[in-house]
């Protein structure tokens, strides 16, 4: 009985020293756990750097196009009165009854002088004010606002101050809309003031840059009331900020789920692919010569095929390269071929662009377009039409990235980059009725030229690491052509088709 | 390097640091895993969760009481949190039994047994006996940690101790002739 133990004690007693060795595996999880985080953390800011550029690019380009639009309807009239446009705006007072003119006639009471500028420069200059306002134009290229405030005051009551304690007793959109005929007045463009609300959003940056320009210390009261009007325009400006912010880290948030809920160590793709090619111009013209500019021109389907391989920077993003072996033909079609007795029709008989071979050289070449059948000899008339078919080929080194818009069994990317494409073919074939003859090779293909591309790509998953791709892809081409006639601008659409596989 | 110098490096997730105290701390916690869990495959899991938490929360340990204790909480906790979601305490009306001395033969029990009999308990007697019996813990921290009253702690350790007790009885009956060893 003196064996008899409570069996609490058994099993502490008996358990005390007991030590079981995990897997390693165990580590290496905890190890990619604690790594993996640190190399999403970041990816996050490499996107936000994406994602800014782009809404950069987007609103320049808003900004651009409305500056030049505005610009080009617009009249303008370097050196609009400023007070002439107040007036102006004198006849729609706003409900507040705050506007801009009215501080502009509390100015007028105290018997400011208005002067306009043509340089855009706003100077009132009252018997013991000095209110300086420099405004630089708004520059199409980069469409920025830029409005630099000076404000001494020395009698205590500044026509800037007033301004903006009448603003800011309206609401923020009125706010911004004045700053904005403000923006607009220092273009010294007549502004609808309609128009400008419209793009009140894009604006918002300038008159923030412009809140972050005032830098003069500010020594009174009334100063005190501009700096208080500008924060509150920050505000106004921060909260729309936060919500633009709160939108990006809800789709990031999304993203990291996806990320979780699809967590892929295997990063990397190999992608064999093969695809019709069908090669065109943009424009109408002629890599031939300037006598073909106006016929009709056929591009064959011929084939690429290659193979790429991916890197997945995240879920969404891959970066792509790749090696393609491309073909393309494209054919010129009513020409008259034969063979040059003589150069006596008068009309040109060579095609520029061509080094002719010892074949080619023998023979004339003119373009039924440029004849005058009545005037021609009966023969040529009677001669078959022959086409001209160039036929090139490249070996294209393609630099893409692929970004997925759906991301489920069935994905949906859209692909953009550039090839780089080296010329591996060049012959020039005179055909007619089913016979061939090759005539020459083009003097006109540069060893290098390059392409940009432009695609969405389908995938469909057959397994884990098998994907199904169709990407049908527009390649418009650059310095393909060392000289072209008339505005032949070359591109070529292929359909790649093919699988990847992930490992 | 000193464990100190370990945790500050493990701060800054320092990889080679964190492997450190991995090793040197892998094996008690996984014993503590296993007790809390129902099989191998699941005390791994919770040893790993553990682990990610204790290196992604070690800039809150102070180097007030020992890494190990504050470690073993860590692991306990997280060995809870997976039954705190899975809903296991949720039980109402359940019968008080009356705690009563269980005792039994000091035989030459062997610790893989008694590992398998403890994971063989249901959840509830399982956490309990283990945070009262092995990790001393008191009802009331135990009634706290799994949000139960201090009754159901005391049932359910009672209920632990006499399902085991069967077990160990029955193992005894099975296998007679260790029954009177030594």
């Amino acid at each position: 009985m003196d064996n008899k133990k409570h069996i609490d004690r058994i099993f502490k007693e008996k358990l005390k020293n007991f030590e079981a060795v995990p897997d390693d595996a165990i580590w290496e999880n905890i190890h990619q756990q604690l790594h993996e985080d640190k190399r999403k953390r970041r990816i996050v800011p490499l996107w936000w750097k994406v994602a800014g550029v782009a809404a950069v690019l987007a609103l320049l380009f808003t900004l651009a196009t409305k500056f030049i639009t505005q610009n080009a309807i617009d009249p303008i009239g370097n050196g609009v009165n400023v007070v002439n446009t107040n007036n102006d705006t004198n006849e729609n007072p706003d409900a507040n009854g705050n506007d801009l003119k009215h501080s502009l006639k509390d100015a007028d009471a105290t018997k400011t002088a208005n002067t306009s500028n043509p340089n855009g420069v706003i100077q009132n200059t009252p018997t013991e004010q000095v209110v300086k306002i420099t405004v630089g134009t708004a520059t199409a290229s980069n469409g920025e606002n830029r409005f630099a405030t000076n404000a001494k005051n020395e009698n205590g009551n500044s026509v800037v101050s007033k301004n903006h304690r009448s603003k800011n007793q309206n609401n923020g959109d009125v706010t911004i809309s004045k700053v904005e005929k403000e923006n607009a007045v220092a273009d010294g463009s007549k502004t609808d003031m309609n128009a400008l609300s419209d793009i009140k959003t894009t604006e918002n940056q300038n008159i923030k840059n412009t809140s972050k320009q005032i830098v003069n210390p500010i020594e009174n009261q009334n100063n005190v009331a501009v700096t208080d009007a500008f924060e509150k325009l920050e505000d106004i400006l921060t909260k729309e900020e936060e919500t633009i912010e709160d939108a990006i880290a809800k789709v990031e948030e999304a993203n990291s789920n996806d990320d979780v809920m699809e967590k892929q160590p295997n990063r990397w793709n190999v992608s064999p692919n093969v695809s019709p090619i069908y090669f065109g111009s943009l424009g109408k013209g002629s890599s031939l010569d300037e006598q073909f500019i106006n016929n009709t021109k056929e591009g064959a389907v011929t084939m690429s095929y290659g193979i790429g391989g991916s890197y997945a920077v995240n879920t969404r993003l891959k970066i792509r390269a790749g090696i393609n072996k491309v073909a393309m033909e494209h054919a010129t079609n009513d020409v008259l071929v034969f063979n040059s007795i003589d150069q006596s029709s008068g009309a040109k008989g060579t095609i520029s662009n061509l080094s002719a071979n010892a074949n080619g050289q023998r023979m004339t070449y003119l373009s039924e377009e440029n004849l005058n059948k009545d005037a021609t000899p009966v023969i040529m008339n009677s001669t078959p039409n022959s086409t001209i078919s160039q036929r090139l080929g490249f070996v294209e080194i393609p630099l893409e990235v692929e970004y997925a818009l759906v991301n489920k069994k069935l994905a949906v990317n859209a692909i953009g980059g550039f090839s780089a494409l080296i010329a591996d073919r060049n012959e020039i074939y005179a055909v007619s009725g089913g016979q061939e003859m090759l005539i020459g090779e083009a003097n006109n293909i540069n060893a290098m030229s390059y392409s940009a591309n432009l695609g969405l790509g389908v995938n469909y998953n057959i397994s884990e690491k098998i994907k199904l791709n169709v990407e049908p892809t527009f390649k418009y081409q650059i310095n393909t052509f060392s000289k072209s006639a008339g505005d032949f601008r070359p591109y070529f659409i292929g359909v790649y088709t093919g699988f990847s596989y992930k490992f | 390097m000193g464990l100190e110098q370990l945790i500050e490096q493990c701060k800054k997730n320092d990889a080679k640091a964190q492997s450190q105290i991995y090793k040197l701390y892998a094996s008690k916690l996984f014993s503590l895993s296993l007790k809390y869990s129902r099989n191998h495959a699941e005390a791994e899991d919770n040893l790993q969760d553990a682990f990610v938490t204790i290196f992604k929360k070690i800039g809150q340990f102070e180097n007030k009481g020992s890494l190990e204790g504050w470690m073993k909480r860590v692991t306990i906790n997280t060995a809870l949190q997976r039954y705190r979601t899975t809903g296991v305490f949720n039980i109402v009306g359940e019968e008080h039994i009356e705690d009563t001395v269980v005792e039994i033969d000091d035989d030459d029990l062997k610790m893989d047994f008694l590992l398998k009999i403890i994971q063989d308990l249901p959840d509830k007697y399982r956490l309990v006996f283990n945070l009262y019996a092995m990790d001393d813990y008191s009802h009331k921290e135990i009634s706290e940690m799994l949000d139960i009253s201090i009754g159901t702690s005391k049932s359910n350790l009672a209920r632990a101790r006499q399902i085991l007790k069967q077990k160990i009885e029955d193992h005894q009956k099975a296998q007679p002739k260790h029954s009177n060893g030594q």
